[in-house]
This record gives structure tokens, sequence and C-alpha cells, in this order.
């Protein structure tokens, strides 16, 4: 076990007793990983807050379930991951809210890449993303975006790419 | 291998970063088909560009402000933990107070309560000591406690030091045998790149192979055979050849008819014994010299020159780059000509034709990477076909000090093994 292990071990335990100090240091370290994946996935600054904001909601109320080492932060994650879902795919979605680079105000601290991505409609954006960020595989992105076959993940893939690289070298 | 199997593979390679998917086969269609090679630049930029992208970890500076207030606002007023760095006891050391104890026992530290206590104390014992002296009494009991603990917890971790250097040693053990055994036991495995194969008479369906089979490859095809402890053989179009073992570091293979090439996935060798020693027992199948290029074998070496010979056992040093290119009646092992036309007269002499005709030709294509065959083509030639080969040699490489006395006619066998020594050597020496 690390040390950075044992620390993050150590602030999970005194979250789950109820410590709020340690409950903010968690997300405190978590936060620059987690807002990269809000914002590329939601194409929104204020969806993004909102996310993290629901993700702190959630990860709070089910602290307890949390495992007390190094795949906590893939546990925020994934919690992060499934909020975006839920706002964007579940049948009660929102589908008023803008995206794209329009809408991100903080422009400095992305890339074009990061501009490219998210000038990519929803879904291709969301499969890209979780496919080739976060090492999701192609079924379960099918699964998760109710896409049908991993083919049409793959088609989607091979297109967004494209559509990336064409963005990036022009 | 179809262009969509290239791409497959090819995200394999640039995605995971896992060269191993990069065979040689995969190279060479990717330096021929235009479609792959754009598609392989094209990967290789894109997952540049997300790796130096994922690195990029960032958030607003005002959004962690908020992010506190939300949590506060978010949870319920109960009493806080505050939580810094250098409050975690990150070493496990729960002894920290109770060593400090035990240090200013040690020192006979007389702080320890007022004065007004220890008079409280002796009244309370109702010693005639003194107060002091009492006070002290007290805490030696609690000192030999405080010991005892001491004494406790280092036992337990003294054993608990020993159960992690057990546990590291179970699973170094561990990590050693599945290795080893791994090797040892790792199926044989067939692919097939075009063409077709028979596995002792089975479908080409079937993939995995066990001792003693005999692999077949048919017309215009070519397959791969992975062997254990990670060597792969390439089968080229009519071979067959026979699994004899699957020892860890014993590989026997044994070609029965046509040619195999070993090779390495390591950046250093073309073979790919990775177990140390390879036997490689060449013979045809009913055990005579074959003139068509079906009995003996010759390997070619980086290090040197190995022959191999009909029903003789070779082990090949670990490391060696070798090729087995094709069979031979003369044992001239270096068929690695430069043009076709070189080849085809190595090939002629092979087969036990070796003429005037032959020898002109074989002169006047060579270049000067020819230099080894037409060295050891020298033994096999008459007199006046030594002097024409022998002369063209010198054209190519100077010969050595050790052989400066022997002229075309009198150079043999020894002598052309020396000079090509010379030459593997030190190769500024081929003009």
């Amino acid at each position: 076990m690390t040390e950075n292990t044992k620390y993050i071990s150590y602030l999970v335990e005194q979250a789950r007793k109820g410590s709020k100090s340690a409950f903010y240091r968690l997300f405190e370290i978590n936060l620059a990983v987690l807002y990269p994946i809000a914002i590329r996935l939601t194409a929104n600054e204020e969806t993004a807050t909102k996310i993290i904001q629901e993700t702190i909601l959630f990860a709070l109320r089910n602290i307890s379930q949390a495992r007390r080492d190094s795949t906590f932060s893939s546990w925020l994650k994934a919690i992060t991951v499934r909020e975006c879902i839920n706002l964007h795919f579940s049948p009660a979605s929102e589908t008023h809210l803008g995206e794209g680079p329009d809408f991100i105000y903080n422009k400095d601290l992305l890339t074009e890449f990061d501009l490219a991505i998210l000038r990519l409609p929803r879904e291709p954006r969301y499969i890209i993303i979780l496919y080739d960020f976060l090492k999701y595989s192609m079924t379960e992105i099918s699964d998760m975006l109710s896409l049908g076959s991993p083919e049409n993940v793959r088609v989607m893939i091979r297109l967004a790419r494209k559509k990336i690289l064409g963005d990036v070298m022009l | 291998m179809t262009c969509s199997q290239i791409s497959s593979i090819l995200e394999k390679i640039y995605k995971y970063k896992d060269v191993s998917y990069l065979t040689p086969y995969i190279a060479a269609h990717i330096e021929k088909c235009s479609v792959c090679s754009k598609e392989s630049q094209e990967l290789s930029l894109y997952f540049d560009k997300i790796e130096s992208v994922s690195d990029n970890a960032f958030y607003p500076q005002s959004l962690l402000q908020e992010m506190n207030e939300f949590i506060h606002h978010h949870t319920d007023d109960q009493a806080d933990v505050q939580v810094t760095i250098g409050e975690v006891n990150l070493s496990g050391e729960k002894l920290k107070t109770e060593l400090k104890v035990r240090k200013s026992i040690d020192y006979g530290s007389s702080n320890i309560g007022t004065s007004a206590e220890k008079q409280d104390t002796t009244g309370i014992t109702g010693s005639s000591v003194r107060g002091n002296e009492a006070f002290r009494s007290t805490i030696a009991k609690k000192a030999t406690v405080i010991k005892d603990k001491i004494e406790h917890h280092r036992k337990i971790v003294h054993w608990e030091k020993m159960g992690i250097m057990f546990l590291i040693f179970v699973a170094v053990a561990g990590f050693l045998y599945s290795y080893l055994s791994k090797q040892e036991t790792g199926p044989w495995e067939v692919r097939l790149i075009r063409g077709g194969y028979t596995i002792e008479g089975s479908d080409q369906g079937n993939n995995r192979i066990s001792e003693h089979s005999i692999i077949t490859s048919s017309h215009n095809s070519e397959v791969e055979v992975f062997i254990p402890a990670y060597a792969r053989i390439t089968m080229s179009e009519n071979t067959t050849m026979r699994v004899e073992n699957t020892w860890r570091d014993f590989l026997k293979v044994q070609l029965l008819r046509g040619k195999i090439m070993l090779r390495s996935t390591t950046d250093l060798s073309d073979i790919k014994i990775m177990a140390g020693e390879a036997e490689i027992v060449c013979k045809n199948s009913n055990g005579s010299v074959d003139r068509n290029g079906l009995g003996e074998i010759g390997i070619e070496c980086h290090k040197g020159l190995v022959e191999v010979k009909k029903d003789k056992v070779y082990l090949l040093p670990f490391g060696y780059r070798s090729e087995i290119k094709e069979s031979s009646i003369h044992l001239i092992p270096y068929f690695r000509g430069s043009n076709n036309g070189f080849i085809a007269m190595v090939g002629e002499i092979n087969r036990g034709v070796i003429n005037s005709q032959v020898v002109n030709s074989l002169i006047s294509l060579s270049t000067k990477r020819d230099i080894y065959t037409l060295l050891q083509c020298i033994p096999f030639a008459n007199d006046e076909q030594r002097a024409d080969l022998y002369s063209k040699s010198l054209d190519y490489a100077n010969q050595p000090k050790e052989i400066a006395l022997k002229t075309a006619l009198t150079l043999d066998d020894q002598d052309v093994q020396i000079w090509i020594q010379n030459l593997t050597e030190n190769k500024a020496q081929i003009k």
C-alpha cells in the first residue's frame, strides 16, 4: 500500500465517520480528474458544475459503500459518468441544454483537441470519451447508451475520430 | 489478412501501446497498403493527442470554493474532525505516546505532578517514604506495564514483519512457478496468415497443437506457429513439420519437408528462441538426402556460421540470429543472394550442378553482398572455376592474414571458414 493510498484510505474512513473536511479533501484531490470528464461529456460549463454537485451528493449519501483504497477515485469517476448519462440519455433527460465550445467560458483551460471533441454531437462525443479516454469496452458503451450492437459503436468511433482529426488538422 | 482486420490490430497497437501486435507481416502490409498506411498515421497522431490531453487535469479555481460551500451546506452540523496531512498516521505508529512516557522514565524525570500532588499522594498511600518517592514508585509500576505493552507490540510488529516477508516469499515463488510452468506447458498455436494448413489430417480450423502433431502447410500459404517460451516459426508453402516435445528449455521442431523460418519478436534477433537453446533436427520423411532442397538445411547466423547436416542435432545458443532459408546438398548456408538470378545459381550448385556455365553466371550476377556465398562455393568447384571464384572474391574482400599464403587451388573448406569468420567480425573488410 503506498503512502498516497494510505492517505486516501484514511480520508475515506474519516469521511465515513462524518468528517466534512475529510470529504472535502477527497473531492479536492479528485476534482481535477472529475471536472474534465464532466465538461467533455456535457460540453457545457454550467451543466458540468451541476454534474459535479450531483456527484458530491451521491457520494455523500453512499460514502459507506465506498472502498477504502485507491479505487475511490474510480468510484467517483463512475458516478460522474452515470450522472452525465442520466442527465442526457434517460427518458426524462433535459434536452434543451446547450452543448459545444460556445457554452464554455474558461476556454483557456481546454486544448484544441478538447474543443474538437466538444464540437461533436452528443452521442459520438460520449462514445469517444468513454472508449478512448475512460477505456470502457464497446459492449459496455452500447449498453450504457442503449445503442444496440457494439458494431454501431465501432462505426461511430471511426467517424468521430476522423471528424476530430479533421478539425485539429485544419 | 484483410484491411479491416489490420485496422483493428492497429487500434490495439496505438491505443494500448502494445507493439507485440506489430508482426513483420502486418508491418509489411502497412508499408504496401496505402489505406492502412494512412490509417496507421492517423491513429498514431490521434492517440498521441489523446495521451497529451488525458494528462491535462483542470478545474476553475472558483469551483473549489463552491464545492466546499456545497459540501458544508449539505452535511449535518456534527462535530468535525480537522484533517491535515500531518495528522495522518501513515506508518501506523500507535506506540508514539507510550514511547514518549518511557523515555521520560528512563531519564528519571521528576517533573510529573506538582508538589501538592506529591504531598497528597503521601497522604493517600500512608507511606513513610517521601511523597516524591511514593509518586515515583507508582510511576514505576505504570512503567512496567508500559514496558510490557511495548514489548508486546514489538513482538506483534516482529511477527507482522515475518508474516509480510513470508507473504512476499509466497508471492514471488508463486509468480516464478506460474511463469516457468507457463513456459513449460504453454500451448502450441497455429495461426494462418494466408493459404491453408492441416494438423494431422484435420481441417485447418484447428489452431491448437500438441506434442507429436504434424503440421502441413498447403500450396501458396504462410502459417505462423507459436511455440512455448515465446518462440515463433513461420512455415512457408508446402512445409511439413512435427512438434517433438514442449519442454521448457528444449524446443524441438522436426522439419520433414519444405522450409521453415524461426523468428523472434525481440529487437536483437530474428529468431525467437527465448528459452536458451533450441534443437532442430532436419531430415526428409524417408531419411535420405534429397537433391531438391529437401535434405539438409543451412542456418545463417550473426555470430558465426552454423551448418545443419542431416540427422545431426545442433543446439542454437541463446540470442542467435538465424534464418533457415533452403535445403542444400552442398550445405552452402548463405542463400540470401542479392538477386534472384544469383540465388537460382546457388540453388543449382546445391542440387549438385556445378559447371562453368553456372559458375560464370554466379560470378557475373554477384555483388559484394554475395561474398560469403561465393567463398563457400570455392571448395566445390574444379580448378578452373576455383580460380574465377577466388579472383572475384578478392575483388569484393581482402584475404585475411591467417590464410594469406593460400592460393585459389589450395584454399580448402577450413580456410574459407576462416575468411568468412574474419569478414563476419569485421565487415569493413568488404570493399
